[in-house]
Order: C-alpha cells, then structure tokens, then sequence
C-alpha cells in the first residue's frame, strides 16, 4: 500500500491521485541528461500528493534492457521492489485487457491500429482504467483518443553530446463515458442474433 | 517551435472513478480491485529517483 501521507490529500479526506508511469518515463527519469530536466515534474506530483506507481508489466519492460548489467539491474529492481507502487498483472487485468484491444479495435480512429498497440501498453491503459487513475507517458500514441483525453502536457529540453533536443511529458486521463459506450455497443452487437443464411 | 508559455504545471488532479467493465467471469464483482505492492511515501520515491538519475541508469543508445 502507499504510504499513509500518499493515501489522502488536503482535498476534504479524497484518496489521492494514482499515476502509472510508462516505461519510457521511468527511463527518462533514470537518465542522467533528463532526469535533471524532469525534476520540476516530480516536485509537482509530490506537491499534489499523488501516488507514483506503475504496472508491474513495466518492471518487465524497465527490466529488460538493463538485465545483464548487474549493478544497474540491481538498482533498478531495488528500486521497485522497495520504494514504488506496483500493481498486478494478474488473470483479471489480462482479460479486461483482452476487452480493451477490442474497444480499441472498435473505434474508427484507431481500428486501423489495434495490433500496433503494444501488449504492454494495452496493459498499462486497462490498469489506469481498472483503478481510475492517471498514465504518464511520452507516448501518447500508446494510449488512443478518443479513450485517453490529455490532462497535462509539458515540453522538456536538454542538453545531448551538444545537441538540444525535447520530449513531451503528457499526462492522460481514462475518458469513462467513451469506453463505456464501446463496451456497450461491443456487448450489444454480439448478442444480437446473426441473420439465417438459409434461403427460404 | 514550441514555446516555454505552452508549459503549464501539473496542479490539482480530477478524482477519476474506475471503469465499470462488463461481469462474464471471476467472482461477480463489477469493479475489480487490483492490490497493489507496498510502496514508499511519494517524496522517498522522488528521491530515490533522483539519486537513481545521477547514476545514469539509462544512457543515451549510443
């Protein structure tokens, strides 16, 4: 559980904010040129008293590419094992996940790219959807309109091998009403009965 | 080019309600509660990021 401070704010007793953190931001946050750039980001999330977590896909996702460099391994695994809030990838998230690919595959807009969402992100999307909380992302091309609406949006520069160069930090919110309606009209059409092929 | 007045500051947050997906399997509950890990206090979780990032735990690809 979060730690008793995270679990309230000074909004009347309200539960505090959730934010699921991408993979590519938990990247950039470990970053020695970015990192500095994004702490103004943590200082607003802490000053709002939300809770930082991430799905636990994204140990998965964050693991993978350092998993044989044993002193980051080991920082990074520390790190999730004792500080931040994950939570499961269990059998329930994976079928309301199996439900989320279809709603995207539903809607006009992103019909065309239901299979270039990645399993991970359909994941990560559908926990924020299960919780009601917030994503965190420099993608937000992993998280589709019209099921995601963008909450926050900020442009971070840095300083690379002399270069500048920007990312966009987008924070995304569930839109509750579009994917109910997918989900209902997904549930209606299937259990309408298919027109007799037979003729008469 | 994007400017610096594009930049707003993350402030309060909506309270945001779980979607309510459809019940065909499990245990009959309309809204699913995933427990999570123990975790730190936020402000230990900033600081530990920003320790992390120091040690440059992902480098630019090179």
């Amino acid at each position: 559980m979060p730690g008793k401070n995270d679990t309230q704010n000074n909004n009347g007793g309200a539960q505090a904010p959730i934010i699921l953190i991408d993979n590519n931001m938990i990247q950039h946050f470990l970053s020695k040129h970015l990192g500095k750039e994004l702490e103004p980001i943590l200082k607003e999330v802490e000053d709002i008293g939300a809770v930082l977590s991430v799905s636990q896909i994204v140990v998965y996702e964050a693991l993978k590419a350092i998993v044989f460099k044993p002193t980051r391994f080991a920082e990074v695994s520390g790190f999730f094992e004792k500080y931040i809030v994950r939570y499961p990838v269990n059998e329930e998230v994976l079928i309301e996940a199996a439900r989320v690919h279809e709603v995207y595959g539903s809607d006009k807009h992103t019909k065309a790219h239901r299979d270039s969402f990645s399993s991970e992100d359909v994941i990560i999307g559908t926990t924020a959807m299960m919780l009601g909380a917030f994503v965190m992302t420099c993608d937000a091309n992993d998280f589709p309109i019209p099921f995601f609406k963008e909450v926050n949006r900020q442009h971070i520069y840095y300083q690379e091998k002399g270069r500048r160069r920007h990312i966009v930090m987008y924070l995304l919110q569930p839109d509750g009403e579009a994917i109910g309606a997918a989900l209902e009209q997904l549930n209606t059409s299937n259990m309408k009965p298919k027109p007799s092929s037979k003729k008469k | 080019m994007y400017t610096k007045t594009m930049v707003t500051k993350i402030t309060q947050l909506p309270q945001l309600k779980p979607v309510k997906f459809p019940r065909s399997y499990g245990s009959g509950k309309v809204v699913y509660k995933i427990q999570p890990s123990v975790g730190q206090p936020t402000k230990k979780v900033v600081a530990e990021i920003k320790r992390l990032a120091k040690k440059d735990i992902y480098p630019p690809e090179q």
